[in-house]
């Protein structure tokens, strides 16, 4: 019987593969999860292709951050404290500064970048101008009624973090903090696409798989830097 | 004069009065009344009644209808089948959703070449086609509950991996399906994201597609859904019925168990 | 020849309620493809309704009217039992006629 090529016996061939290896282990036919980590990585591998700027040796690059904070959310429960402190020390390291010591910048401009989700799919081009995404999962101006709840709520940001006067020289110790917070809610790498491509940095980016801010740990129940209220009320509970 | 001065008053203060009503009804509340006026006439029928005509017509270069197609209830059992895929089939040794198995009886019966539809376009030739279908099979299971199998070990692998694909962060943003489905209660600008690591609810999430999408007048079925959503997370694309996303698709419909199916639905 | 219409006609105290689902792309003329031309206008101009074989609706559309067009309207004193068919001419002179039997 012809079967469509493309609609490969996936499933089967691992089956058999991984059930033959247990042979002899009465009913423990289920395999570890290190081998269906290995399984999945190769049914990856098979199921996406390259199309436009999106190529899979950039989209899939999984590096220590990554498979860390994978593993832990496929097994249902938090990383580690320990492995936490090392993942955001490391990515906190990548982080690059605005070069003229200048935090606050032109709130307008900002504003475009928020509302934009353009840029980055697989239908974008190289040099399009990308948007910052932000109005997808954050609430910023009060005007703005329009907002996601998957992030936090950054309404009133500065004044919740206690910063008075982002600009000042006294505010340097707080502009680390504002910048470990953004970097440790996962922000910087977005953060720093929407700024590059504002410069006029062509194809910000998609290469820099070594500038990466910590990832949030994507486990249920744990609400890290995360309201369930979309309406910024009381202290921030970030960090 | 006055009447008429009067008259214009009144006039004047209804519309004030109508505009401060019309305010006071929350943006949410008046999403979900459009939403309720959308259901009455969804032209998800058409792509019903399209897809019953292609079950039924003999067609390909077997000039065979579909009606032997067995979608995992035996040959030609339509009812039911929807709710309970994907699920294992031992004629081709393969886990398999709705969208897969059409394509399968598409060429063992009729002699349809499935590169067709795989190297298709969406809304395009026989691609098409397995929409107008799926349309039509979902729709015979409408208000049943789902029920996916898991009897067979290549159903609980496959649960297995659509659960690691669900979780597997990547592309420039660092997005995976758990990004936007895993927590409840979230919504991505003002459109509610169902928690899709468990069951989210009747007519929710893995219950909703085949639906028909108004702000594109497209009918998508899961894997268009699927689709799009990887494009979204700034993802690779995914072939069309690739084992990941027929592992996605049990992952979720496993989940699911008990939610009723409101195929086909109806989308912003 | 069009696709088919998806017609309901329930009677109700002495009249008919219609709802017809059409299938037509109802181009207004106005988008533009990925090339940045202008896709031709193609929508349907005219509907009209029989009650057995008396005419009761007819209307004009325009580029207002989206795609996949749902219409709802009500027939005087029809019954079950009765026919009641629809119809619709477009711009390019396509049409299209559908029946269904009032329940």
């Amino acid at each position: 019987m012809k079967k469509s090529t493309a609609l490969t016996a996936t499933f089967a061939v691992i089956a058999v593969a991984t059930l033959a290896g247990c042979a002899g282990s009465n009913g423990a036919s289920t395999p570890s999860t290190a081998e269906l980590d290995a399984m999945a990585q190769k049914m990856v591998q098979q199921s996406f292709h390259d199309k436009g700027i999106v190529k899979v040796k950039e989209a899939l690059a999984a590096d220590e951050t990554l498979r860390d904070c994978d593993a832990a959310a496929v097994a249902g429960h938090t990383i580690d404290a320990a492995t936490e402190k090392k993942l955001e020390a490391a990515n906190f390291k990548t982080i690059q500064w605005p070069a003229n010591g200048k935090y606050l910048g032109d709130w307008k401009s900002g504003e475009k970048i928020a509302q934009s989700g353009r840029g980055r799919t697989w239908n974008d081009k190289a040099d399009s101008a990308n948007g910052g995404n932000c109005y997808n999962c954050h609430q910023i101006s009060k005007e703005e009624i329009s907002y996601g709840t998957i992030g936090p709520s950054l309404y009133h940001y500065a004044r919740l973090k206690g910063v008075t006067d982002p600009n000042s020289p006294e505010a340097g110790d707080r502009q680390i903090h504002l910048g470990q917070d953004l970097e440790r809610q996962g922000l910087q790498r977005l953060l720093q696409h929407a700024a590059r491509r504002h410069q006029g940095h062509p194809h910000a980016g998609a290469g820099g798989r070594h500038r990466r801010a910590a990832a949030r740990p994507e486990i249920p129940g744990q609400s890290v830097d995360r309201h369930h209220d979309p309406t910024p009320s009381g202290p921030g509970r970030d960090g | 004069m006055k009447a008429h001065q009067l008259a214009l008053a009144a006039a004047v203060l209804g519309l004030i009065a109508t505009s401060v009503a019309w305010a006071q009804k929350s943006t949410t509340e008046a999403i979900d009344e459009y939403r309720e006026m959308l259901q009455d006439g969804n032209p998800a029928e058409l792509y019903e009644m399209k897809g019953e005509e292609l079950w039924k017509k003999a067609r390909g270069p077997k000039n065979a209808s579909l009606e032997k197609c067995d979608l995992g209830m035996g040959a030609g059992v339509v009812k039911g089948a929807f709710v309970q895929l994907p699920r294992y089939f031992a004629d081709t040794n393969e886990v398999q959703d709705l969208e897969s198995r059409l394509v399968t009886c598409m060429s063992t019966l009729q002699g349809i070449n499935p590169k067709e539809i795989i190297n298709g376009k969406w809304g395009k030739g026989e691609r098409a086609n397995v929409t107008a279908l799926a349309t039509w099979v979902a729709a015979q299971s409408k208000d049943m509950k789902f029920d996916l199998p898991q009897s067979n070990p290549q159903e609980r692998i496959a649960y297995e991996m659509g659960k690691h694909a669900f979780f597997q962060r990547g592309g420039s943003h660092d997005f995976s399906c758990a990004t936007c489905h895993g927590e409840d209660g979230k919504r991505i600008r003002l459109q509610d994201l169902p928690n899709l690591t468990k069951n989210p609810g009747d007519g929710v999430g893995f219950a909703a597609w085949p639906a028909y999408r108004v702000s594109n007048g497209q009918m998508w079925t899961m894997q268009h859904r699927l689709n799009d959503c990887y494009r979204q997370q700034r993802f690779l694309e995914p072939g069309y019925a690739s084992p990941i996303t027929i592992a996605l698709g049990v992952y979720m419909g496993v989940n699911a168990k008990g939610a009723k199916s409101a195929v086909p639905a109806i989308k912003r | 020849m069009g696709d088919p219409m998806r017609i309901r006609a329930q009677a109700k105290d002495g009249n008919v309620l219609v709802r017809v689902l059409m299938s037509h792309e109802m181009e207004s003329g106005q988008r533009k493809d990925s090339s940045s031309n202008k896709i031709p206008a193609w929508w349907i101009q005219e509907v009209t309704a029989k009650l057995n074989d008396k005419q009761v609706f007819s209307c004009e559309w325009g580029p207002a009217v989206s795609k996949n067009p749902f219409l709802q309207f009500t027939i005087k004193g029809g019954k079950a039992g009765d026919k009641v068919s629809v119809s619709w001419k477009d711009s390019k002179g396509d049409t299209r006629t559908d029946e269904a039997t009032v329940s």
